[in-house]
């Protein structure tokens, strides 16, 4: 197991899972994000978070925890950005499928060459739980009617499952 | 520390490296788009809407990635590493 500073260059595929409730311009939705993938890299400049699906975003942090924690509210502030410039939910649904599903091919190699060295137990990274890395990947937008939304959702920003990609 | 680039450089490098590309801001980020690709994380600036903003260059350097630009053509007007 790694227990020390990884190298400069060290890389950690992920995946993560995240929910997220929010307003659009006349409806309540739900996001549930199932198995994207992000390769996280111990650059010079600290620690970088990019993302493969969806690949348009990016983030930094001091460690990965950190990286990832600048990640998951970016992914959300792009659900923001996505409710504002849309009109209807169906709009709404097809560009948060589209941001979803886009492919940062540049990193996906890299991604997929790390998965295996995790597989093959040749790095690996205390304090993250291991998925197979070809867990199947969705994203599900749902309408939430007044009646079923819940004062949970008011947390669901904050929700946010990452594992290692084995 | 994060190294830093300048926005104005970034757009530069967009407009001699990823001819056609646009870019369009919005309340938390600028949208770029090239060809079949859209980056949509581009950092505003460490303190939002500022002139000549400089970003943390591993956006840069994803968006890059993503649109599979010339490494030679974007070294010359931004250092990403």
């Amino acid at each position: 197991m790694m227990t020390d500073v990884p190298a400069i260059g060290a890389k950690l595929p992920f995946l993560f899972s995240y929910r997220d409730t929010l307003f659009g311009n006349g409806f309540v939705v739900h996001v549930e994000a199932k198995n994207g993938r992000a390769l996280c890299v111990h650059e010079e400049d600290g620690w970088w978070m990019y993302g493969v699906n969806p690949g348009g975003m990016a983030a930094q942090g001091d460690d990965p925890h950190a990286a990832h924690a600048a990640f998951r509210k970016t992914f959300s502030d792009v659900l923001l950005d996505i409710a504002k410039d849309t009109r209807s939910f169906a709009e709404f649904r097809g560009q948060v499928e589209a941001f979803f599903e886009s492919t940062n091919a540049g990193y996906e190699p890299e991604w997929s060459e790390a998965a295996a060295a995790v597989r093959a137990g040749r790095i690996s990274r205390d304090g993250f739980s291991v998925a197979p890395a070809d867990s199947p990947r969705s994203v599900s937008v749902t309408l939430k009617s007044s009646e079923n939304v819940r004062a949970i959702d008011n947390v669901a920003a904050l929700t946010a499952e990452l594992a290692q990609a084995a | 520390m994060p190294r830093l680039v300048k926005l104005n450089d970034v757009w530069r490098m967009l407009d001699a490296c990823a001819a056609g590309y646009t870019r369009r801001e919005t309340d938390h980020h600028w949208i770029v788009t090239f060809r079949i690709h859209q980056f949509r994380s581009l950092p505003l600036g460490a303190h939002g809407r500022r002139v000549n903003a400089e970003i943390e260059a591993g956006h840069v350097r994803a968006m890059v990635r993503m649109f599979g630009l010339d490494a030679t053509c974007v070294q010359r007007h931004v250092s990403l590493t």
